[in-house]
């Protein structure tokens, strides 16, 4: 008997190490990528290029609300938006977009801190993916700043204004100039895009002569987009204008404006003739024509706009050098094949007028317009911009909508941070 | 490739060396006259009938057998001395007797077994190596014993425990033959986690999770699809975590045991069963079926729909509310789209042996055709299963199974190229137009549709399962036990959706390749002491240990070409357009160990105490190890002198509480990100789970009670028992904040659910009559659940509801999960609906099940079988008649649509027409609520008719002839096809977000419905 318990505690004892054993519970498997594997030099082109398409998802996941709400297009099809084309914004209909813009934010920041520990600080200090990495973090800081209407600090995870994303956007487009510059050409348009970004950001915090000065670098056919891609991440608005007809242009002000290729359009018909209608079933299709293919991609920044910016900063001058500003709008326009020069005027409420337009038509559909509504509708003076009344809604007026995004539900109801839940 | 032939291989050498094995020691046989032998015949003592597989053994020794068809035994190679043997059988008394040997001769002892349908001394697995009577167990006890289904028409051991165990339920998925389904014990008691329970097969485990087949099919496969039941000695079925305590993590949700048939000493007994019949459409498209579906396809006058707006037909205008008609040309010539699908399935086996070897070999092979033109499952397989006796304390068996199925569909489910889909939406269907000049024949007025074409393209799944498995048991002394068993389990699944060049709605052809492959390898050792502790007399120990090894590794591939340049075999490499869509590998290891004390007083009260320790590699890193205890008794008051045995024979009193647990999965502790493609196609990553360092398992504490009771002779036999069930440390999906980055929802052991529930089963001998037999077995059951708490995402932000996909829900404080949606809360008033828009729409799956079967048996070869199911307490989305409905083509809508069509043309009030009427069936503000509807239904599962050829007609030992019938009836008041169908995505889909719809949510959406099938069976024994 003895020596049958003796070989009890013997299995027993030799069963134990099974437990025990370091090792034996690790996840070996291959198929998902984990956390450590990226902490190698080799992983730095994937990590940028990950940075790289969290802002084209960014942009492209938000352009369906922010063209909506700043009614660059109509919506005239069957998906539930609530009643955001009406310019009424519940934290619920904004999950999707908040979410998207908030990611390249994360991957910029975390991603540059991941790659200073893998490269050498001098390779660090002169590296093109670095250069573009700050870029890309700074236009993620811009297109969150300008569309929210509370940011959340990265750190402290506490609301806090927008603008202070735009502080982030400079620190990180400066840095993105200065690593660039010392990588040298290949590095060289992320440094003119950085420029595009800086200025921007300069003139959103007031500084509309540096934002000048660095909008002059950046050349007038310069363009730098967020890639997308027929087979992958592709054009939602083409999608979503092409294969559905959810979204029209029909009663936006670019409906006013057929022809200006700048925002180009193009009137649907169904085979009997007659006016082809969303997939709600009663709005005319006027078909977005800007983004013709899966794999159009959106512009991050390019010259134009810094031609209408420095227009922008002309009129902005304490003495408003309208000239001067006509001179960049017709600059900008002179890009364009089809387009006519303005003719200038010496009105500085027309002026302003011409430059709203200007600056809608030259970032159509891009992400912007909403920032621009909402900064233009809260001047008083000439600056002051409403939108048009349009068939679709007669009375319009952006003291009736909606000029930012709120918070979303999603953030509310897991951010400790936040005070109150709606 | 490899794989398969190294698998194959090794399981054929398996075979080869057992049969040498089991050759060799007969050469030795002649050498064995030292020895005697003891033969008998094991009888029902009342029938005098001969009992099969009835334990023969021979007391505190490793020798035994068991007994066949003719209840024949024989025990061999006995030294000259007296022994005590002893028989068992389940649902029986047990007997010994002391047979005297000598050397030479050959010893006689008949032993005649009395009925009992509770049987306290039966032996039932507890994942210990000691043998364990039943009424030493403190839990409930299920058992299915193959010998009572030996006449049901069952084609796997899925269909052999359905309805028949109280608390199991199994959730079919569609009457393609081929198509599988999902099992649940004791209902849902996770959120997030598989609900399948584990599954061994003769002592080794298995994978068990459910498959998805061809995704054009939407059916999935269950494991237990590829157990021949014709192998199956008995399933028991272990419930609940009091119960599962020692199988650990993972257990949770159960455990079903499956045993095989062994070897038995003696001549070899071959058994033979030779089955024919058919499938028959059952319900839809016959005149009792209000849905018609349009599967009538030729009656013309009847295939027309309402037209939703304003439509053109060629050159005619149909206004909205006019009859659209429609014309099919590729309608079969008999104007009916489903024909009778031919069965048969072959089954041969032989066992035998003798005191050193037993061996138990079959084979067996399968053809069923469905009722529609392209469905076909074959299947067929082998096993071998080899026992050993070296020794006479060692017993080594080896068990080697190979099944294969072949598998072709229909486009099933809700899918574009679905057959019912297409076939059931009428000209609001996408194969329109035809291809070449198929719709030359149709008036211009009338749409064309030619479903016909769905037919072209090719859905198959082809698997391959291997099981082996090498179990030793080691008992050295009486008092001690071992068993070791190593396992290999090994399942392969193709899937192939070939659409070819020129298919109508893909005219350049498509062609989809998946593979998916589940390997788990075992390693499980168990050993028992039993003993006399402190010498108290009266009072035994139990004293178990083990431990195991369990590692998974799984893969899944996929891969597709378009774009193929003509006709022709397609391959991977004949397109222009190849994609490699996903390979998704993951492995799991757990391991444990387990201690367990088991005192037994007087042979009457045992208590029972254990623990099991885990780890698994899908912990956290922070967490460590897992401990789950129980505590139980057992308390027979039938055994005290005091107790009326004469009219109550057996009482047994048991109680337990324990825990056992359940593992995320392999990757969710884990920080992570996702491969993806920017930069006009360069690798990138972006950020996929944030990772949780701390992630246990689930535990599920569970306290059980009830009873096991017979009386009057056997003629009642009844089993009760009273569960409640606490899961602590639920997986929640917990929401991240999105502007951290993160922003998938991170499993965090957060949750707290609980379930109850009680279970009856009851056994009855109405009637035992020389000449006339009638028993009924009867369970049933009721469950109870709801989430108590789901954790906060931040602190002071608790979580009241988690999305369980396809509109269920599990919102805290209500029972779960349920569907939640717009209602109509004035039915039958002939008014606007009014609507509820946030209503509790019922519970997703059945909260109230039973069985009810029967037998009658007349002069003792004569037997009618019957068995009864009932699912009750649950509600189906009825997509298919949602989906036609708002486009016009449900027939039992079109009198409402017309009349309000009518109504509104006229600008007058609608009348006449019920408040879900006019939602049902409106064109605008439908909504999936108005058409989830009660789903409960009773099916009569199966009848048949057996009769035993009397041994003056035949020339083996025992032959029958069974007809039989499945789903002959069903009532219920769904009015979809049938409520126990489901799309398979539901089923076998991810997490609750995933492309189809979630874990939890069900929807009949254009499935198959289960047909009616008659079958003619022949048994021999020779």
């Amino acid at each position: 008997m003895t020596r049958a318990r003796n070989w009890a505690w013997l299995a027993t004892v030799a069963l134990l190490p099974l437990g025990a054993c370091h090792g034996l519970f690790d996840v070996q498997s291959p198929g998902k990528i984990q956390d450590a594997d990226l902490n190698t030099p080799v992983a730095v082109p994937g990590i940028v290029t990950g940075m790289s398409y969290d802002m084209a998802r960014a942009l492209n996941n938000s352009s369906e609300a922010l063209s909506l709400l700043s009614v660059e297009l109509y919506h005239g099809g069957s998906y539930n938006w609530g009643d955001l084309p009406a310019g009424i914004v519940k934290p619920e209909d904004v999950n999707g977009t908040w979410e998207a813009m908030f990611r390249p934010r994360y991957t910029t920041t975390a991603g540059i801190a991941r790659i200073k520990g893998l490269i050498s600080p001098d390779a660090f200090a002169k590296s093109p993916e670095v250069a573009r990495a700050y870029m890309l973090g700074g236009f993620a800081n811009r297109h969150i700043g300008e569309n929210v209407c509370q940011t959340i600090n990265p750190a402290t995870g506490v609301p806090e204004s927008n603008t202070a994303e735009f502080d982030r956007g400079i620190a990180n487009f400066q840095q993105a100039i200065q690593i660039g510059t010392a990588a040298g050409k290949d590095a060289a348009d992320y440094v003119t895009g950085a420029y595009g970004g800086l200025a921007t950001l300069e003139a959103w915090k007031g500084n509309w002569a540096a934002a000048a000065t660095d909008a002059a670098k950046v050349p007038a056919d310069f363009v730098i987009t967020a890639p997308l891609m027929v087979d992958g991440l592709s054009n939602t608005l083409n999608y979503e204008t092409h294969s559905r007809y959810e979204y029209s242009v029909w009663s936006t002000e670019a409906a006013l404006h057929y022809g200006d290729p700048r925002v180009p359009w193009d009137t649907l018909y169904s085979d009997n003739g007659a006016i082809a209608v969303g997939a709600n079933g009663a709005t005319p299709m006027f078909q977005q024509r800007k983004y013709d293919d899966l794999g159009a991609n959106i512009p991050l920044t390019k010259g134009t706009e810094m031609l209408v910016l420095r227009a922008e900063a002309a009129l902005r001058q304490s003495t408003p050098d309208i000239a001067g500003a006509y001179a960049l709008m017709n600059e900008e326009r002179a890009q364009y094949a089809s387009l006519n020069p303005l003719t200038p005027s010496t009105d500085i409420n027309q002026a302003w007028a011409d430059l709203h337009w200007e600056r809608e038509a030259v970032t159509w559909l891009e992400g912007r317009h909403l920032w621009d509504e909402r900064r233009w509708f809260a001047e008083t003076g000439p600056a002051h911009y409403d939108i048009p009344k349009t068939a679709g809604d007669p009375t319009a007026t952006l003291a009736d909508r909606a000029i930012c995004i709120p918070i979303s539900k999603d953030e509310l109801q897991s951010n400790p941070n936040i005070p109150s839940q709606p | 490739m490899n794989a398969r032939r190294s698998t194959s291989g090794a399981l054929v050498a398996s075979l080869l060396v057992g049969g040498a094995l089991l050759a060799a020691p007969c050469a030795r046989a002649a050498a064995q006259q030292s020895t005697g032998r003891i033969e008998g015949t094991v009888t029902d003592a009342r029938s005098q009938q001969p009992l099969s597989a009835a334990s023969v053994f021979i007391q505190n020794t490793g020798i035994g057998s068991q007994t066949n068809d003719r209840g024949r035994f024989v025990l061999v190679n006995l030294p000259p001395g007296s022994y005590q043997v002893r028989v068992r059988r389940i649902g029986f008394t047990n007997a010994v007797k002391t047979v005297a040997v000598q050397a030479g001769e050959t010893a006689t002892a008949d032993f005649a077994l009395t009925e009992a349908p509770i049987s306290l001394e039966e032996v039932v697995v507890t994942g210990t190596a000691a043998v364990t009577r039943a009424k030493e167990v403190p839990t409930s006890t299920d058992i299915v014993n193959m010998q009572t289904l030996r006449n049901a028409p069952v084609a796997n051991a899925q269909e052999v425990i359905a309805g028949r165990i109280p608390s199991v339920t199994v959730e079919a998925n569609s009457g393609q033959p081929g198509a599988g389904g999902s099992i649940k014990i004791r209902g849902t008691n996770t959120l997030t986690q598989s609900v399948m329970p584990l599954m061994y097969v003769d002592g080794v485990r298995i994978y068990n999770e459910i498959t998805r087949n061809n995704w054009g099919a939407r059916t999935a496969s269950n494991p237990l699809q590829d157990i021949n039941p014709d192998d199956i000695e008995r399933i028991e079925v272990v419930k609940g975590a009091a119960a599962t305590t020692l199988y650990g993590t993972e257990a949770a949700g159960g455990v079903i045991q499956i045993f095989t048939k062994k070897g038995v000493a003696g001549r070899p007994q071959w058994d033979a069963n030779l089955t024919t019949g058919a499938n028959v459409n059952y319900r839809w498209g016959d005149r009792h079926d209000p849905t018609q579906l349009f599967t009538e396809c030729g009656d013309k006058a009847d295939m027309y729909g309402i037209a939703t707006s304003k439509t053109t037909v060629g050159t005619t205008v149909y206004q909205k509310g006019d009859r659209v008609p429609f014309q099919d040309p590729t309608c079969p010539a008999d104007g009916n789209w489903t024909d009778p699908g031919p069965i048969q399935q072959y089954d041969l086996s032989v066992r035998g042996g003798n005191q050193k070897v037993t061996y138990f070999v079959s084979g067996n092979f399968g053809d069923v055709q469905g009722i529609l033109q392209t469905q076909r499952s074959k299947d067929g397989g082998f096993r071998g299963n080899f026992a050993f006796f070296p020794m006479d304390k060692l017993q080594l068996s080896v068990n080697s199974a190979y099944t294969r199925r072949n598998t072709r569909w229909a486009g099933d489910g809700n899918n574009s190229e679905g057959f019912l889909l297409n076939v059931g939406r009428g000209w609001r269907g996408y194969f329109q137009g035809g291809v070449g000049d198929q719709c030359a024949v149709v008036p211009s007025n009338e749409v064309c549709v030619t479903n016909g074409n769905t037919f072209d393209q090719t859905l198959t799944t082809k698997s391959d399962h291997y099981l082996s498995g090498v179990n030793l048991n080691y008992n050295p002394t009486e008092h001690l036990s071992n068993r070791l068993a190593v396992g290999w389990d090994y399942t392969i699944f193709n899937n192939v959706t070939n659409l070819p060049f020129a298919y109508q709605d893909f005219p350049e052809g498509y062609f989809w390749d998946e593979n998916s492959s589940h390997t788990k390898l075992s390693l499980d050792y168990a050993g028992s002491y039993l003993s006399n502790v402190w010498r108290v007399p009266n009072l035994a120990s139990t004293f178990s240990w083990g431990g195991q090894l369990f590692r998974d590794r799984n893969r899944y591939t996929e891969i597709d070409v378009q774009n193929f340049a003509g006709p022709g075999d397609p391959t991977l490499t004949t397109g222009s357009e190849l994609t490699y869509r996903q390979d998704l590998p993951s492995a799991i290891t757990n391991a444990g160990f387990f201690f367990q004390e088991q005192l037994g007083f007087h042979d009457r009260l045992f208590v029972t105490g254990g623990l099991r320790v885990d780890g698994n590699s899908a912990f956290g890193e922070n967490f460590g190890l897992q401990t789950y205890p129980k505590l139980g008794f057992s308390y027979v008051l039938s055994d005290f002198g005091f107790w009326p045995k004469s009219w109550l024979e057996t009482f047994k009193l048991r109680g337990a509480v324990g825990e056992s647990g359940k593992a995320p999965g392999a990757f969710d502790k884990l920080r992570t990100w996702t491969p993806i493609t920017g930069d006009e196609n360069k690798p990138g990553f972006t950020p996929s789970n944030v990772g949780n360092p701390d992630l246990g398992p689930e535990r599920t504490r569970e306290l059980e009670g009830g009873f096991d009771a017979s009386a009057l002779g056997g003629l009642i036999g009844t089993e009760f028992t009273y569960y409640n069930a606490r899961t602590f440390d639920a997986l929640i999906p917990v929401p991240r904040p999105p502007s951290g980055g993160f922003s998938n929802a991170q499993l965090q052991n957060v949750g707290e659910i609980r379930n109850s529930g009680v279970e009856l089963q009851l056994n009855l001998a109405l009637l035992r009559l020389r000449n006339f037999d009638w028993r009924l077995r009867a369970n049933g059951n009721r469950m109870w659940n709801r989430a108590v708490d789901l954790g906060e995402s931040a602190p002071g932000f608790p979580i009241t509801e988690v999305y369980t996909g396809l509109n269920s829900w599990v919102k805290v404080g209500r029972p779960f999960p349920q569907y939640y949606g717009p209602k109509v809360t004035n039915p039958n008033a002939d008014a606007a609906p009014v609507i509820d828009p946030d209503a509790q729409l019922g519970n997703v799956s059945p909260d109230r099940m039973w069985g009810l079967g029967t037998t009658l048996t007349f002069f003792n070869n004569l037997s009618l079988d019957a068995f009864l199911e009932h699912q009750g307490g649950f509600v189906v989305q009825n997509y298919t008649a949602y989906q036609n409905a708002r486009r016009g083509v449900w027939q039992p809508c079109y009198d409402v649509q017309e009349k309000t069509v009518a109504a509104a043309n006229a600008g007058t009030t609608l009348t006449g027409v019920r408040a879900i009427d006019r939602a049902r069936c409106a064109f605008k503000g439908y909504d999936i609520g108005f058409w989830t509807e009660k789903g409960d239904f009773t099916k009569l599962r199966y009848v048949s008719l057996t009769y035993n050829l009397p041994a003056r007609l035949i020339h083996t030992d025992r032959a029958s002839v069974t007809f039989s019938a499945r789903n002959l009836f069903t009532w219920s008041p769904y009015h979809g096809a049938d409520p126990e169908v489901q799309d398979v995505a539901d089923q076998a889909g991810g997490s609750g977000d995933n492309e189809f719809g979630g874990r939890f949510g069900r929807r009949d959406y254009y499935q198959i419905p289960q047909p009616r099938t008659f079958t003619i069976s022949l048994r021999t024994t020779f």
